[in-house]
């Protein structure tokens, strides 16, 4: 298929779709709590809703951007460490894992009585972030092949100086596929971390919506998330594509 | 077999002396190797069975010498100049590099190597990965010297161009001017122009010729290539399959330089010949040919 006709064809799913929605909801085909896209959209046009959930939308972005930022740099620093510091990687890794392992359901009430209901969402998007992070680096670091790997045992006079000029570049692909799941993970994380009892944000605004049944800003609002992580995916492939292109 | 005229290439270096086959040539700043009664057993991924790749191998090694190392696949070159680049530990014997150990060599970064899958760095530019030794050593790159062996290569007009847009050729080029960079004491090529076309491997060949007589140091060259072999070293060393031992040595009493036309030359014919037949009985060809 070319590109014109796949556009096409994309097109047409699109409208279908678009069209199939506004129709159940017109017609209530899915009870009252389907709204109609015309209907959602002109609650969101509504300046004192559209207030709401841009302020609420930003807060769940910088939320997110601390935790990805932060996820990001514990998990890659850790991934970095435990190659140097052979003897460390085991331990990392199962630490990792048991992170990975717990719920962020169960780490968000923990995370509220012990860092407080300001800095949890950051922190649930961290955690959501840290770990494919940290196995994407990694598994990059362990990439090298074995022309890599000799020409580093015969120059190399010290791990970190390797890690720096061989190991890091190296895994970079790796490392950024990583980060690029990381983004829909932070976005997710965030609106997790505010759903425990933030003051502002989108969770929050999810959870108000849903115990008051406000079905359009309950819509709004997921769409809002959506569109959140869709943008943040979006925005990481862009700078990957130049990265790779820069580098290969 | 008929070859054209051979075109010089354009030379970039004054005529050298040619350093004799005892090879305590002017320049030379190659150490002398020993090998005594070097073996090697590898044990295999099920934790049980083993195999034995080389087998009690002695040799010395003159500094400065130029020895080319032959043999069947699987042989075991690749393990006996792994062991001496000390990139595989010796199971026994001992090997010594002007009375030190390999890693000593390595610790002083005074070993240059290239391999056949030449290991360059996909995000380094020709350049970048010509100084990368001297990054990894933690030394400020010799421009100069970067700049020198870049013309040597005939790459100059590549310097800013990744390994992605080059040919094999070009690729070997550049593995062995990174091997070449920090001046080494001992300079192994293992199958450095395996991968290449015949054309390309007689250039490579004199390109190698002119690098090595601008400043002869201690090199072993594992090759396929008889022609190739005796082409370019003093002695060529033939080993039997596995496990690998040496089966015999041929010294090669051609003058240097040694151009294509030295391959025309009765000597080199006769000795590419009386090799070749050897090699054959080694490998249990024996009188079927
Ligand atoms: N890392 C290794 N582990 C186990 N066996 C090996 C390893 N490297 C080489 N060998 C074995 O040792 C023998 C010699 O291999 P090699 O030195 O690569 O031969 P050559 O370079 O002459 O082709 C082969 O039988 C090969 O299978
Ligand atoms: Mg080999």
């Amino acid at each position: 298929m070319n590109r014109t006709s796949r556009f096409a064809s994309w097109c047409i799913g699109f409208s279908l779709l678009i069209f199939f929605w506004e129709l159940a909801g017109r017609e209530n085909w899915l009870g009252s709590a389907w709204p109609s896209l015309s209907a959602l959209f002109a609650f969101m046009q509504d300046p004192s809703s559209a207030a709401l959930l841009l302020r609420s939308s930003a807060d769940t972005a910088s939320n997110a951007t601390i935790g990805f930022l932060l996820g990001s740099l514990v998990g890659f620093t850790l991934a970095c460490s435990g190659s140097v510091w052979t003897g460390l990687g085991p331990g990392l890794a199962t630490f990792a894992t048991f992170v990975n392992a717990t719920p962020l359901i169960a780490l968000g009430p923990l995370l509220i009585v012990t860092v407080g209901e300001e800095v949890t969402p950051a922190a649930t998007a961290g955690l959501a972030v840290f770990f494919s992070v940290f196995i994407a680096t990694l598994s990059g670091l362990q990439d090298t092949n074995r022309d890599q790997s000799d020409v580093l045992s015969i120059y190399g006079s010290g791990k970190i100086r390797a890690l720096i000029c061989v190991r890091i570049p190296n895994a970079m692909p790796k490392v950024m596929d990583g980060l690029k799941l990381g983004t829909t993970a932070a976005v997710l994380g965030a609106i997790i971390g505010e759903w425990f009892g933030a003051p502002t944000g989108l969770g929050v605004i999810l959870v108000s919506a849903m115990q008051n049944f406000q079905i359009e800003l309950l819509w709004a609002s997921a769409l809002c998330g959506t569109v959140l992580s869709g943008l943040s995916f979006f925005l990481l492939a862009a700078i990957q594509t130049q990265f790779i292109k820069r580098l290969v | 077999m008929s070859f054209d005229a051979p075109t010089p290439p354009p030379t970039l270096l004054e005529p050298s002396p040619a350093p004799c086959t005892s090879g305590q040539a002017l320049t030379s700043t190659g150490r002398p190797i020993t090998l005594r009664s070097v073996g090697k057993t590898y044990a295999l991924d099920d934790g049980q069975s083993t195999v034995r790749a080389i087998d009690n191998v002695s040799m010395d090694i003159a500094a400065g010498e130029f020895i080319a190392i032959i043999g069947p696949s699987g042989s075991g070159k690749s393990t006996l100049v792994r062991m001496i680049a000390g990139l595989e530990e010796i199971s026994e014997g001992d090997i010594t590099i002007a009375g030190d150990s390999p890693r000593a060599l390595i610790a002083q970064q005074r070993l240059g190597m290239a391999m056949q899958d030449h290991g360059l760095m996909a995000w380094l530019s020709v350049r970048q990965n010509i100084a990368l030794p001297f990054r990894l050593s933690g030394k400020v790159p010799d421009e100069a010297r970067i700049d020198r062996l870049l013309q040597l290569i005939g790459l100059a007009d590549f310097a800013d161009v990744r390994p992605t847009q080059l040919s094999g050729g070009m690729k070997q080029r550049v593995s062995l001017a990174r091997a070449l960079v920090l001046e080494p004491d001992v300079l192994i090529l293992d199958e450095p122009f395996g991968a290449l076309d015949a054309v390309t491997r007689r250039q490579m060949n004199q390109e190698l010729q002119k690098i090595w007589a601008d400043k002869p140091t201690t090199t072993l060259l594992v090759t396929h290539s008889l022609e190739e072999a005796v082409l370019l070293a003093d002695r060529v060393c033939v080993m039997s399959p596995r496990p690998g031992t040496i089966a015999s040595v041929h010294s090669v009493p051609l003058p240097r330089p040694r151009t294509l036309a030295t391959t025309f030359d009765e000597t080199f014919r006769q000795l590419v010949a009386s090799i070749a037949k050897e090699f054959d009985a080694i490998c249990g060809l024996g009188d079927a040919l």
